[in-house]
């Protein structure tokens, strides 16, 4: 059910996540994402700075998984395709020189992680793109959407009706006040849990 | 993490602050983006000494490649400092090393090498010591080094700064005179030394538990340099000298020698030593001799070294004839005799020697591969003296070996010691003769590379004594004067002809404390 829905005004299609002495993240929270160049006019989803199409290709979650589409010249582990199923581990390259690894180190959660490997980056100043599905785990690792080493127990996040919130062994506190054990995450919010510090910022 | 200004907060105009990235030795580091997009580091210094600050100023317009650019210095409305740099997306130097505890390839290491000396050497050339060099302040970015917090340690205070940050992981890169605070660029001399050790083999050379006791050995004691590839020992010996004086006076320098050693690597064996070449020249420790790794490379090693003992054995002989009281050799035969034997002994002792790289005091396996080729080289004494060799149809006829004819002459010096023996079968006389004078000798110490001299005049004296001695066993005084001259031969030539290396350690681990 949570695949479903779509962005409400609380919660935006994207947000992006920047963890102190860690790294950025964008999260998408939408279920079908645009990928593709940056440019001035209307944006994809998950743009990348790169020698590739404004609108190359597409990634879809549905109830069996995430599938890929191809709008231009796009191969999955060296096959050109135009339409497959995605697997953890899979590399889709777009265009000639333009290389993602697709990863869903988290058993248990359909969340998945796309990182550029081939030497370019995204528009915006992050580590790798994190599509929520219904959570997403900030752990010790290696079976973590975003691997925190100093964490001695993951913090995860998940979304209850139209919303996002966080999950964590101790206490926390976001923006200010205290909360046990768990809380709300609206945009903007200012995370500290079991010695990690993070913020939320919309990215529209 | 906790980081004193939050994602969203702008302390400067024109700067967002979207998260904190890391904590140096001078204060936070932040990740930050411009009004219009620019992606920048702000460092905010928590420093208000002016003779800091100014140390920053004389930095901020240089450029380099392989040095983190900086783009300003600004102060907020608080009246802290911030440096505004360039961001490097990149892993530390640091980071690296923790994933890589042996350290990386020789070839990597010197990659990075070069861009770290680029670097610093800018630095140098325009006066600015970067006093603080060390993985954690180096970054790789897309395969290209990147040096940054340079010029904040600009210091009139040194022992001043000392105090303030000194912890167990900042002193592993310091030179032991910084302690002093009389220091000069050769400090960083000295810690790309450390890195490049680091990089080679994982390690720091100098750990402890405490930042005394490792200052206390980078003052006293000498760098472990058996871990690092035998190549790279002479850069690093150098560059981690106690003595600043000692050190390479420049990284450009330093560099060279890495590239040369890099290169060298790649280049095939046999034309290893010519590349060498010019290298050694300048070091205080030489490489291993043993060029020759293969068993034929050996053996070739073994035949050089054959040609020339042949070539002195000749000339050995020769002049030992000349040398009429003692030795008064009848005929060419005698000379003949003296080098054959000599010959036949110097390879019986130097093929061996490519082979045994340990130095041993003592070894029976070793000894009991000397007697059988002393038994070997008895019977082609045997033949040579004209006698029939007791194989093939001859066999048990021993004492119908006809002695070589010939007027004997007498001689007082072969003759001293013991009558001619007539006793024991001609066979068993130089069997027994030659297979101990190769078993009770320890010639293996001679062909040793690192024997103490190259050569020493007791080995001779205790071949001599022993070849005297046991002369009884041989019959006519002849045999026991070609015998005795070929022993003494072998035992000088074979010092002479085998390769031989200065032993490096004659420091000494501990040196005294030096006050610079």
């Amino acid at each position: 059910m949570a695949n479903a829905i779509a962005p409400t005004p609380e919660l935006p299609g994207r947000l992006l996540m920047w963890i102190d002495g860690v790294g950025g993240f964008l999260i998408c929270l939408k279920p079908r994402l645009t990928l593709g160049q940056a440019g001035p006019e209307a944006a994809p989803d998950l743009a990348i700075l790169a020698a590739v199409a404004r609108h190359h290709a597409t990634i879809q979650r549905d109830a069996e998984g995430y599938v890929l589409e191809a709008v231009r010249a796009t191969a999955l582990n060296g096959q050109s395709t135009n339409r497959a199923f995605l697997r953890s581990g899979d590399r889709l390259t777009l265009g000639a020189a333009c290389q993602l690894l697709f990863s869903q180190p988290v058993p248990i959660s359909a969340s998945a992680r796309l990182d550029l490997v081939s030497g370019q980056r995204w528009q915006h100043p992050v580590n790798a793109v994190l599509l929520m599905a219904e959570t997403l785990v900030i752990g010790p690792g290696p079976q973590a959407h975003v691997v925190v080493e100093e964490l001695k127990q993951p913090l995860i996040l998940f979304r209850p009706k139209n919303g996002l919130a966080i999950r964590c062994g101790g206490n926390l506190v976001i923006s200010g006040r205290p909360h046990k054990e768990r809380g709300p995450l609206p945009p903007g919010a200012q995370v500290t849990a079991d010695g990690v510090s993070f913020a939320l910022e919309d990215a529209g | 993490m906790k980081f004193a200004y939050a994602s969203g907060q702008k302390p400067l105009d024109g700067y967002v602050i979207k998260r904190g990235i890391g904590r140096g030795g001078f204060g936070e580091v932040y990740f930050g983006v411009s009004e219009r997009g620019k992606e920048v580091a702000m460092k905010l210094i928590q420093a208000n000494l002016d003779v800091e600050l100014r140390g920053i100023q004389q930095c901020l317009n240089l450029k380099h490649p392989n040095l983190v650019h900086l783009y300003d210095l600004r102060t907020d409305a608080q009246g802290d400092h911030w440096l505004i740099m360039e961001h490097v997306a990149g892993e530390s130097l640091s980071a690296i090393l923790a994933r890589n505890p042996h350290g990386v390839s020789p070839e990597l290491a010197g990659q990075w090498f070069q861009g770290l000396a680029a670097a610093v050497h800018h630095l140098h050339d325009h006066g600015i010591v970067h006093r603080d060099l060390k993985p954690g302040n180096i970054f790789l970015e897309n395969g290209f080094i990147k040096v940054g917090d340079y010029g904040l340690c600009k210091s009139l205070g040194g022992s001043q700064h000392l105090k303030q940050t000194q912890s167990v992981g900042t002193v592993h890169y310091m030179a032991p005179e910084v302690a002093s605070g009389n220091y000069k660029h050769h400090v960083d001399i000295y810690a790309a030394g450390v890195i490049l050790y680091e990089l080679l083999t994982g390690n720091v050379p100098f750990d402890g538990e405490s930042v005394v006791e490792i200052m206390f050995k980078h003052q006293t004691e000498r760098p472990d340099l058996g871990k690092v590839p035998p190549e790279f020992a002479p850069i690093l010996d150098r560059a981690l000298s106690k003595n600043p004086a000692q050190r390479f006076q420049s990284l450009s320098e330093m560099s060279k020698e890495v590239e040369i050693v890099v290169q060298a690597r790649s280049a095939p064996a046999t034309q290893l030593a010519q590349i060498m070449a010019p290298v050694i020249v300048r070091q205080r420790f030489e490489p291993p001799t043993q060029l020759f790794t293969g068993p034929y490379q050996r053996l070739a090693g073994a035949g050089g070294t054959l040609l020339a003992a042949l070539c002195l054995a000749a000339v050995g002989a020769f002049l030992l004839g000349l040398f009429r009281p003692i030795a008064p050799m009848r005929d060419w035969q005698d000379f003949v005799a003296v080098f054959f034997l000599t010959t036949l002994g110097c390879a019986a002792v130097l093929v061996p020697a490519q082979f045994w790289t340990k130095p041993i005091e003592e070894s029976w396996p070793r000894r009991f591969l000397f007697m059988g080729l002393g038994l070997v080289i008895g019977m082609a004494a045997l033949w040579f003296d004209g006698y029939q060799l007791p194989i093939g149809a001859d066999a048990g006829a021993a004492d119908s070996l006809q002695p070589y004819s010939g007027p004997e002459q007498r001689n007082r010096f072969f003759g001293m010691l013991y009558a001619d023996n007539r006793a024991l079968p001609v066979l068993l006389c130089y069997l027994s003769y030659f297979s101990l004078m190769f078993l009770v000798p320890r010639w293996w110490k001679l062909g040793e590379p690192n024997r103490p001299k190259r050569f020493g005049a007791q080995p001779v004296i205790a071949v001599a004594f022993w070849a005297y001695i046991l002369l009884f066993l041989l019959p006519a005084v002849h045999q026991r004067r070609e015998a005795f001259l070929s022993f003494v031969l072998i035992s000088v030539i074979v010092q002479l002809v085998s390769p031989w290396q200065p032993r490096a350690q004659e420091r000494g681990k501990r040196l005294r404390l030096r006050s610079v």
